[in-house]
């Protein structure tokens, strides 16, 4: 096998297309793949018992 | 465009502060100065019959520790309002930003009786905790902090965590994040020592700062994700949701004039991000842009201090918007490290910028890459990306 066959191609992505593609692989493995990961595992979508309104609470705090 | 947050309304009740954080950016805090209820009358009816405010409102008592003046300030102030919105009819709550050392079962009851929210500031073990947030005797406080966190647990009393991260913090992510898990705090924002008002210095300037804070990061992220999220961090959550949500229009509350009002202990006000009110300014007058005892908030958007740093806040928007990839994930960064940093609001990129917004950015959508493509194998692409 040639050296030319083995070589990598490397593209560089932007964030926003990095984030276009991860925004689609989230929707895709939402569609019923049990073993998928899943962003609440990271903490998302919780607090929803929490009288705290997470979003409030991000804006009042997040500098000081 | 319109926000879902609250407009938040920062009460400075007083200057005071019973404790010395190291790092801590307000100015006189060892002077007992007090609001007066005039002032929070003035405020409550100015912010309550305003059609410049967008309602819902957060009463936060901060800028100063607020349980340094005690209860009976805050029975007759929340009354007040209580009683000035009667006329009004507008939806509001009632904050804190405690150190939550001076916690009693007198401050519970007052804080059941107002459903008071409270978020207060631990920056994780003692031996973290302890190094910078300390009295003006040079003790740590940890324990002192802890005692009122019980309090607040016994009473079922829900608070979120504010933990100020300096360099020493990111070599011990294991014991950061097992202190909060073991301690059963499961709401956890953290911030990083930032060059703002009195503290002019900070530990994340130094050259190899970026790549330990993301190696901090993923780490929190591995022992988020082994306890399912167990422990809700807001720097993850909050860019989460925004990396993932389409057709979203960045949104910064502290560069938009009155999302934010500040007032000071004597009535001064200001609006924008409160760190304001800690700058020392010739050219920006202190940022004092009138007084609530003397005008309205119409006088406040006709203010020259208000117009010149709104100006100024605009371009340096702009120039975010120009310039940085980040853009839709910040709206414009903090006009307070832009200030702090480099003695004005028009310019872009800060040290919290590449800290706090760019380098979670990048660790996030790291991680969620690698994670999504381990699941999802037929997408796996065969190209190495390359951060731009």
């Amino acid at each position: 096998m040639s050296s030319e066959a083995l070589q990598t191609e490397v593209v560089v992505e932007s964030l926003a297309e990095r984030v276009a593609k991860l925004q689609t692989t989230l929707d895709t493995t939402s569609e019923g793949n049990d073993s998928a990961f899943r962003l609440n595992a990271l903490g998302v979508e919780q607090n929803t018992q929490s009288v705290i309104d997470f979003n409030d609470w991000v804006e009042w705090s997040s500098h000081w | 465009m319109a926000s879902s947050h609250r407009t938040l309304i920062v009460l400075q009740p007083t200057t005071f502060c019973n404790i010395d954080c190291q790092y801590c950016y307000l100015p006189h805090r060892g002077q007992t100065t007090k609001m007066t209820l005039d002032v929070v009358r003035r405020v409550a009816t100015e912010v309550l019959s305003s059609d410049l405010l967008e309602e819902p409102f957060n009463f936060l008592w901060h800028l100063g520790e607020p349980l340094a003046i005690g209860q009976d300030f805050y029975e007759e102030a929340f009354a007040e309002i209580a009683r000035i919105n009667e006329q009004y009819q507008r939806k509001y709550i009632l904050s804190y930003q405690t150190n939550a050392t001076l916690l009693n079962e007198k401050w519970i009851k007052l804080i059941q009786k107002y459903d008071v929210k409270i978020g207060l500031s631990l920056d994780g073990p003692a031996f973290i905790h302890d190094r910078l947030r300390i009295t003006r005797n040079k003790r740590g406080t940890h324990g002192d902090v802890m005692r009122g966190v019980r309090l607040l647990q016994k009473n079922a009393i829900p608070f979120s965590v504010i933990a100020v991260l300096t360099d020493y913090t990111l070599d011990y992510p294991d014991e950061f994040f097992q202190f909060y898990f073991d301690n059963h705090i499961d709401h956890v924002a953290y911030n990083i020592d930032e060059i703002e008002g009195s503290h002019t210095v900070t530990t994340f300037s130094n050259d190899n700062v970026v790549q330990r804070y993301k190696g901090f990061l993923h780490r929190l992220l591995e022992l988020i994700e082994q306890q399912q999220g167990a422990i809700v961090v807001r720097e993850v959550v909050s860019n989460l949701n925004l990396l993932t949500q389409t057709n979203h229009s960045p949104y910064n509350t502290t560069n938009r004039p009155l999302r934010i009002l500040n007032v000071h202990y004597n009535g001064n006000i200001t609006t924008f991000t409160p760190e304001l009110v800690s700058a020392s300014s010739e050219k920006y007058h202190n940022f004092i842009m009138g007084n609530i005892l003397e005008d309205t908030l119409a006088d406040l958007l006709n203010n020259s201090v208000f117009q010149q740093t709104h100006r100024e806040i605009e371009e340096g928007i702009a120039l975010c918007k120009q310039t940085c990839a980040y853009w839709d994930y910040c709206g414009g960064g903090s006009p307070a490290s832009k200030f702090f940093e480099h003695g004005r609001f028009d310019v872009a990129e800060t040290t919290t910028c590449r800290i706090h917004k760019k380098a979670t950015i990048d660790v996030l959508v790291d991680y969620v890459e690698a994670k999504t493509r381990r699941t999802l194998p037929m997408l796996q692409s065969t190209t190495e990306t390359l951060r731009n």
